[in-house]
């Protein structure tokens, strides 16, 4: 566990981090440019929801995804920075800075699908509605981004992997905005493929899944692109 | 009343009474034989004929008007086709209402298109799976499938029923009869 | 205060739409986004088939969900007449309304057209309004606080019982009859214009108003109590025969 890098087969390295860089880019440009013209052109239609039933659709779900593998990913940051796990030191870095992305990469597809974004950022916290789960999911979630954002820039010009105080905020953020994304479905009485109080702990499990295979994947991606 | 009066007042049948057996009929007995062949000891009187049934198909096509049917136009206008034939969901479109168990049997399946043929025209149309229709009729109300309707109108994928419907008026009475017809139904 | 509700009897209705399209037009709705609608049932197998239906408007809780879940408390009970609105001004657009209503009668603007082509092409809207019918409602009704009038891109739209007439009612009025001519004119639309009179309206706090005295008569129920959102539209179902559809019924 320790040297989880260490898996990677030896051969076959070479240093094309720009080349895969670049072809991320492009992929992005690509996927996110055809994204952004389908729905300038065709508006949120092309999300295919209905009024009658269907009313998230794919979007909510990738959110969803990114938002519970962040805070899945910060959770186990959090086992080195939290709890001094020292097996995790080696990835804790690698965790956050994935965190940070899954979180932007989730707000930004819920951003596209939302009616008002901007009318969102002020008028949820302005409006107290304090019986909704989705008002504390808002504020939870902006917490997080800000702890998060805060811990990595104070990460960025050390190489040395201290265990970090704020993260003790970061990984109880994480928690909460895990359980209460639980919430916004499992509190749906009249839904009752949804209801109940094991949807929030199904979605713990889910966000550890997801972080777990973002960090084996890009440690492994990341040990392939080393020279 | 005098008698005369009375007399003029009568309906005007050859006994002055509403008649089962037409006395008007019975003194044209040899005329209507000639020109129709029909049964001169019979014709008289309130007779059963077997209806003929054009279009040579095994399946009857009724064509009704629908709820929201008010004239031609309506199928043109969008606030009706959203809502025109809701028993079986059509909104926005019209459905060839078909029982399960006839459907089965030519392999279609709800929500297929299908092909209805008659002798004289062919029209496609989506199907509807519905337990409320006869096993031997199809429904296909008459709204959409005019050529030159309008764009709301001609955006639905469902031809007319009229193109499939005989010709045909009652031959005793010379009515219009031409809704209904002897079709085929395939899946398209 | 009145607290408004409607009484809709279901042996009496018989399924014409006309409900339907005088509130499409009374409120500017897009074909086939119906605030109101009639959902037709079926039931059984060849020849033993029901079909039923029901005329479904927003029941107009008295604990709505979608007012407890919104994130912006964009929908609200409204305080004077006890109606639930939407404050398109607030309104994000999330839907999560539309999951918590159990009745799914909100609507979303940005859909997939039930009639193609789009109307809000053929008609394209100007500053805030996503289209422009040819029937529109006086401007002067338009209120965006309160979702009445052609609303603006990405918000949630409901049944607001009509707010724009029956807000102008007398006071202490115990029921909007259409047959009235003194409340003909703050009746909702759908009740105004049910030909067999299915329909009736008026106010749940009053003790004399015939609401109350149909409710109590004919017994009176309301759909999905389980949920607890007490609605404050009652439906008669003529002494407990199932009218209402049942579960196992289709719906199309």
């Amino acid at each position: 566990m320790a040297m989880m890098t260490d898996t990677a087969p030896a051969h076959g390295r070479g240093n094309h981090f720009l080349l895969h860089l670049l072809v991320a880019l492009v992929l992005l440009v690509l996927g996110g440019g055809y994204v952004l013209y389908e729905i300038a052109q065709f508006g949120k239609v092309q999300f295919n929801t209905t009024n009658y039933g269907i009313f998230w659709g794919f979007a909510i779900v990738v959110y969803d995804y990114f938002l519970l593998t962040s805070t899945g990913l910060a959770m186990v940051a959090s086992l080195y920075h939290v709890f001094g796990l020292e097996e995790f030191k080696s990835v804790a870095r690698r965790c956050l800075w994935l965190a940070f992305a899954g979180i932007i990469g989730g707000v930004a597809v819920l951003f596209l699908e939302l009616g008002n974004p901007l009318v969102a950022i002020w008028a949820t916290p302005l409006n107290m509605q304090t019986a909704s789960p989705l008002f504390w999911k808002v504020l939870l979630v902006g917490a997080y981004t800000v702890m998060l954002a805060l811990v990595l820039l104070g990460m960025i010009n050390t190489r040395e992997d201290k265990r970090n105080p704020l993260m003790i905020a970061v990984g109880a953020l994480a928690l909460l905005v895990t359980l209460v994304a639980g919430s916004v479905y499992g509190m749906m009485a009249m839904r009752p493929v949804w209801f109940g109080g094991t949807v929030p702990v199904v979605f713990l499990i889910e966000s550890f899944m997801g972080a777990l295979a973002f960090t084996v994947f890009f440690s492994h991606l990341e040990e392939r692109l080393q020279p | 009343m005098t008698d005369e009066e009375v007399q003029a007042k009568l309906l005007k049948t050859p006994s002055g009474k509403f008649e089962f057996r037409s006395g008007q009929m019975e003194e044209n007995a040899d005329w209507i034989a000639g020109m129709t062949g029909r049964d001169k000891a019979k014709l008289m009187f309130p007779i059963w004929e077997d209806p003929i049934q054009k279009g040579g198909g095994d399946l009857h096509l009724v064509s009704p008007k629908v709820a929201l049917h008010a004239e031609g136009r309506g199928s043109n206008i969008p606030m009706v086709i959203a809502q025109l034939q809701p028993t079986v969901g059509g909104r926005g479109e019209a459905y060839l209402e078909i029982n399960p168990v006839t459907a089965r049997e030519r392999g279609i399946d709800d929500g297929d298109r299908v092909r209805i043929t008659s002798d004289v025209g062919e029209i496609e149309a989506t199907c509807r799976h519905y337990e409320g229709i006869r096993p031997d009729t199809v429904v296909l109300p008459m709204e959409y499938g005019h050529w030159r309707a309008g764009r709301w109108s001609e955006s639905v994928p469902t031809g007319h029923s009229g193109e499939c419907t005989v010709n045909q008026s009652d031959r005793v009475t010379g009515q219009c009869n031409y809704y209904t017809s002897k079709v085929s139904v395939t899946k398209a | 205060m009145p607290k408004w509700g409607m009484v809709i009897d279901l042996e009496t209705c018989t399924g014409c739409q006309a409900c339907t399209t005088a509130c499409a037009m009374e409120n500017n709705r897009l074909p086939g986004e119906n605030w109101q609608d009639v959902l037709f049932y079926s039931d059984g197998e060849y020849p033993n088939m029901n079909l039923s239906w029901l005329p479904r408007p927003c029941m107009h809780c008295e604990n709505p969900s979608c007012v407890s879940v919104c994130p912006t408390k964009a929908t609200y009970k409204d305080e004077g007449t006890g109606v639930v609105l939407v404050d398109w001004n607030k309104c994000i657009g999330c839907k999560y309304c539309m999951v918590a209503c159990p009745y799914g009668v909100r609507f979303y603007m940005d859909e997939a057209p039930v009639v193609e082509p789009d109307v809000k092409d053929t008609y394209p809207g100007d500053g805030k309004r996503t289209w422009n019918p040819p029937f529109k409602m006086p401007d002067e009704y338009e209120d965006a606080s309160k979702g009445i009038g052609i609303q603006p891109k990405g918000v949630v739209s409901k049944c607001t019982f009509c707010y724009h007439k029956i807000s102008q009612a007398p006071e202490g009025v115990a029921d909007l009859d259409e047959d009235n001519p003194e409340t003909k004119e703050f009746t909702p639309a759908c009740v105004r214009v049910c030909a067999p009179k299915a329909r009736y309206f008026g106010d749940l706090d009053n003790p004399d108003s015939k609401v109350n005295e149909l409710i109590a008569e004919k017994g009176g129920v309301r759909l999905k109590e389980e949920t607890g959102n007490k609605p404050q539209v009652y439906y008669l179902s003529g002494g407990g025969s199932p009218v209402v559809p049942g579960k196992r019924s289709t719906r199309s």
